[in-house]
Formats: C-alpha cells, structure tokens, sequence
C-alpha cells in the first residue's frame, strides 16, 4: 500500500488514531471493514472522508427493511421488455435492460471506488449472507444474459451498522471490524473545531461540560450524539446565547434531547 | 510458536477462527503491526474480533498472555530475550525481528499504560457508555477496563432467538393492501389467451399473517431470568414479519387481569382484563406465556393471591383453562427444564404443563415450541 493512499486526518473529519489504523488494515488486507458504534459517531461520514482522502468516487448503497442482495447486484425489467415487444421495439438485446445495483457499479466502475453499505442490519437476517460470495469473489452472474461481472478494480468496502439485528457469523469472519468509541472530551474539542470556523471558546466549553453531563445521566432513553452536539451548537451560536446559562437555563434542549420523557428527566435532574 | 497464541485466546473463550487467524498472519507479513506490541494488539483486534462486546475479554486475555513482560527486569539487549519463556520470544521476535532492550521497553510502556496512555490525548475524558466517568490511564490496569460495558456472557444470543421467531410464518395473500406484485405465470397465460397481445398480471404480496400474544411472568423467582426473557423480547419485537406482536406481564399465574409493563402497577391504562382481551383477540392469535411456573399450589388453586383484583375471580388453574379453549394455539415456555425442578414447585409446574404444552426455554424448546404453536403437532 502506497504511504499517500492512507487515511489521514481530514479537515472536516476527526478520526480517532484506532479508527485510521483499522481503516489502513481493512484497504491493505482488502477486505470489507465493518464499522459499528452508537448513532452519530459519525459511521456514515468515515465512508466519505475515506473517499476524500483517497481521491476516488463514493458510491452509497442504503440499506432499507425491504432491500434485498439482489438489488445490489442488478435488476431486470422484463415488463419494460414486455411492452418494447408489443409495440415492434428492438428487444433482442436483453442487456438494455439490465440495470445494475450499486454493487454492480462499483464492480463495473473504471476506476477505484469506495462503496458504503450504509446500515447493513437494517435488512433481512438472511441478506449478508446473500452477499457472501459475491463479496468474497468480487464478482457475480448476470442470469438473463449470460455474463459474468467481475470486478475492474476491487472497491474499498465500508459497512456500517447500527446493531439493531445481529449478523452471521460467517459473514463477519469476513470483515475487519471496528467500534468507533464516543470521543472523548479532547477530541469532542477537536471535532467540533473542525464543523466551526470560529467559536466561542467560553460558550464551547460550557456546553460541552453540559453535553457530557446529560449523557452522564442514568436512564436516558436515547443519549444526544455528536451530531446533535453540532446542531445545539449551532443553535446557541445563532441565538448568541449567554454562556454562563447555558448549563442552568439549557435553551434549546429539544435539539439535544428527542424523546418527551427524557426531556423531562434532564429538565429535572440538571 | 505463534499458533500457541491462537490456542490461547480460543481458550480464552473468543471465538476466532483459523481464517482470521491467516488474515492476522497475511497482515503480519504485510507490516500492519509496524513491528510493535501495540501495533499488533490493533491489528489482533481489527482482524480477530467482530463485536464490542469481545473487546473487554480481548484485553484481559492479551494482558494475561503478555503479562511474563512485565514482570521481567530490564536487562541488557541479549539477555532480555533470554529470560522470557520459550514461547513469548519468538512471538516477539515475529512481532519485531529486531527485537532489543528499546522495544521490550516501549513494549512494556504498552502495557503498562495502554493506548491511553500513549495516545497522550483523552486523558480525563468521561468514558463511553454508561460507566463512571475518569481518565482513560490504562486499558490494561485493573478497574479501567473500558469495553467492560459491552460484554454479554451469555449462551443464546438474540440471533439465534430472532431466527427461531422466524418459524412463525403464516403466509398468506387475503390481505387487505393495494400493494401489486407483477405475476409472471398469469401474465404470461393472459397473454397467450389473447393471441399475443400483452396483458401485464399483478397479484396481491403473500404476507404474514400470524399474530402472536406474549406473555410474561415478572418478578419474584423469575428476576433472575429477566435477562433471558428479556433478550426474548426483543427478538420477538425485532421480529417485524409479525403481522401483530402484544406483550403482556403477570406474576407465576394469569388471574383475571394482565399488565402493560413488568412492574405489574395496578393504575389506569396499565392493564387489561383477561375478558377483555379474549374478546378483543380471536383463537387465530397465537399465545405464548413465560414463566417459571413456580409457585405455591394455593397461587394455581386458588384466588388468594390475585391481590390485584379484590382477590376475586377465577383460580389462575381454570384462568389458564379458559384460555385454552378460546386460543388453542397456546404454549407456555419455562426457563427451568422439568427435570430439574424443585420438589416443591414440581406440583405446580407439572399441573401447569398439563392444561399448557410446555417448552423449555431453550433455542431447541423454543423451536419445537414454535412449530408446535404454528402446526399444532409435536
């Protein structure tokens, strides 16, 4: 692996020491790398920054509750054949109308892309496993025409997931995988810097300390995440609200906090 | 030598595999350890493990296995190696070729203070999760065991639950949605009927129709399965292909009423009437109780016990009878097998079983619980 092709820092996005060391294992083992953590950690936006840096095209195929491993691959419309016959078009090619998924794309792709499997627990139980060979082979067949896709140029495969179902084992054997801890205080400072051109250092610090202290709370239905750490900062900086009551009066809670009772709760305990 | 390493961390209980273990090789080779202890703790990790939840276990058996490190004086460059059993040496010297009195120095800094420590940032940062705050000092040292939270040592994991939840399929296509699925087999036979002109087909999806009751025995001998009935919960909440899923509580037996939330509160909302509910819900429903069925003959028997409702009503005995013949697909799930019961609670645990088919609590009970409930045959 060449040195210049790694993952560093980007100005937008703050990974951890762990996270780039696992990202430079996942790219020069080329194998896909699985990343799990609490929501808004940022899993999404490391496919992105993993795209920047390197330079190449990311390609994001969102998984749904309905999404099957053979959307991934391709498509064939047959009613589309269907009508074309009816009305004297030219059907004997059935490759037009072949539509490939987003891993066919990055298998047909040029060039080098980043494909992210963004929320891969989302789907099916049986659905990773459907993907195993495919993943394993960098390639697959295209029924209907008789053709193998076979990958140009392995695609860096990042997947995420939010734990909400438990994967197979036979597809993590697979993977590299990672946990993306929630940063600490040093590096909350840093990620924020990051999203802020110009802040106010005094409003930063006190909220903060108040950010960690609502997730110090016990019970919390959902904790605030980064993302809404950005988000209430935004809000305050917009307000121009007084730092020193930022950690008694809390304006603006409803951007930290979503769900009614934890509301309440922190109203209360805070 | 290194293969010992492996038998190691198997023993340790993670589960690792020998395809893992070529890629944590092929990764050696390629020089993602960077030719330190700590480099390889990151590349074991990265390769080996696949959930959080092993993290804690990882650490404590890597700094079990490399604790002989420590313990060693720091000895000039030849002898350093020499003092170290056979098998951690020549780990060492593949970990780094070079192996001399710098880096078991820089090694032993690792271990000693952990990524934490030698990160240099994140000191005094509140820790993840849930867990008390203070500084991330060492990842290895005692009572800063930071994955901690995520462990689960637990024998059935919610996968296995959910694809046992799997077997309650009912399939079916009376449904009422407007969603259209094209029908090949009938496209095509409409087509031919008309001489070739095209007749596009749709049908209506085949979905699940299955409803399923679930209900809970809460508190008393049962708390110490509230984890396991509650992995149960989820997998059976996390199992969306339910055409409806309602959970209620009770404790050891059904009286006349059953409640919303384990704390089994007797205040407006929280409850519902058996009556009410055999009205509401017809035999098609599915019922599964889960309890221990331990308790005194006299809480079966009689209605002393149904202190939620004036003590009044029907024994849970013929409660669980009437329920019986209103739903007949009914199964009754124990976390303690029949063999291994008490004396004491033998009399109402085998009285039960004999008004409720009765499973154990396992992935297999589970399983021939739930073909049982969907077939209606052993």
């Amino acid at each position: 692996m060449i040195k210049s092709s790694r993952l560093e820092t980007s100005s937008t996005y703050i990974a951890g020491d762990e996270l780039m060391r696992t990202v430079n294992i996942a790219m020069t083992l080329e194998k896909p790398l699985l990343v799990k953590g609490e929501p808004g950690t940022g899993k999404t936006m490391l496919a992105h920054a993993i795209a920047d840096a390197l330079g190449k095209k990311l390609l994001i195929w969102n998984i749904k509750s309905t999404t099957k491993a053979q959307d991934g691959l391709y498509t064939y419309d047959v009613v589309q054949r269907l009508y074309d016959s009816q009305f004297g078009g030219q059907v004997e090619d059935v490759s037009q109308y072949i539509h490939f998924g987003r891993l066919g794309e990055a298998f047909l792709s040029d060039e080098q892309v980043v494909l992210l499997i963004d929320e891969i627990d989302k789907a099916d139980l049986e659905f990773p496993n459907d993907l195993l060979w495919e993943m394993d082979q960098m390639e697959f067949y295209v029924q209907e025409t008789k053709q193998t896709i076979r990958a140009k140029h392995r695609p860096v495969v990042i997947i995420t997931s939010n734990a909400e179902k438990e994967l197979p084992d036979a597809f993590l054997r697979r993977c590299i995988f990672h946990y993306i801890e929630f940063p600490g205080l040093e590096q909350m400072r840093r990620i924020v810097h990051a999203h802020f051109d110009r802040i106010d250092e005094e409003l930063l610090e006190q909220a903060i300390a108040t950010f960690y202290n609502i997730r110090r709370l016990d019970g919390l239905a959902k904790k605030p995440s980064t993302s809404e750490l950005i988000d209430w900062l935004r809000a305050l900086t917009a307000d121009g609200a007084d730092p020193a009551s930022i950690q008694k009066s809390l304006p603006y809670l409803g951007v930290l906090i979503k769900k009614d009772k934890d509301y309440a709760a922190v109203r209360q305990k805070l | 030598m290194f293969i010992d390493f492996f038998y190691f961390l198997r023993n340790q209980g993670l589960k690792v595999s020998l395809g893992e273990w070529l890629v944590l090789l092929e990764g050696m080779e390629k020089g993602l350890h960077g030719s330190t202890l700590e480099g390889f703790y990151h590349l074991c990790r990265a390769v080996l493990l696949k959930d959080e939840s092993e993290y804690d276990l990882f650490e404590q058996a890597f700094s079990a296995y490399f604790a002989d490190l420590l313990r060693k004086p720091d000895t000039g460059p030849d002898r350093a190696e020499d003092l170290l059993p056979e098998n951690l040496a020549g780990l060492l010297r593949k970990i780094d070729p070079e192996f001399s009195a710098d880096s078991l120095r820089r090694d032993q800094a690792f271990l000693n203070e952990g990524v934490g420590g030698t990160a240099g940032k994140g000191r005094n940062a509140p820790g993840p999760g849930s867990g008390s705050s203070g500084g991330r000092t060492s990842i290895f040292a005692p009572g800063s065991r930071k994955f901690r939270d995520f462990r689960k040592d637990n024998t059935l994991d919610t996968r296995q639950f959910q694809m046992a939840f799997r077997i309650l399929r009912n399939l079916s296509t009376q449904l009422e949605t407007s969603e259209q699925e094209f029908d090949i087999d009938r496209t095509i036979d409409e087509t031919c009927h008309k001489g070739g002109f095209l007749s596009i087909q749709y049908r209506k999806p085949r979905r699940n129709t299955l409803r399923v009751i679930l209900l809970i025995d809460s508190g008393g001998s049962m708390s110490v399965f509230a984890r396991l009935c509650s992995e149960l919960f989820q997998a059976a909440s996390a199992s969306r292909h339910l055409k409806e899923l309602r959970t209620y509580y009770f404790h050891n037996v059904v009286y006349s009423l059953l409640f919303n939330d384990p704390t089994l509160e007797l205040r407006d909302g929280n409850y519902i009437s058996v009556d009410h509910l055999m009205n509401e819900c017809d035999g098609k429903y599915r019922v599964i109780f889960v309890g221990d069925a331990e308790m005194h003959p006299y809480e079966l028997e009689g209605t002393e016990y149904n202190f939620y409702d004036k003590k009044e009503g029907l024994p849970g005995s013929q409660t669980l009878r009437l329920m019986k013949r209103h739903f007949p697909h009914m199964i009754w799930l124990n976390p303690i097998p029949m063999h291994v019961t008490t004396d004491s609670a033998e009399d109402t645990h085998r009285a039960i079983a004999n008004i409720v088919d009765m499973y154990d609590l396992t992935l297999d009970g589970l399983e021939r619980g739930f073909r049982f409930l969907l077939s209606g045959k052993k």
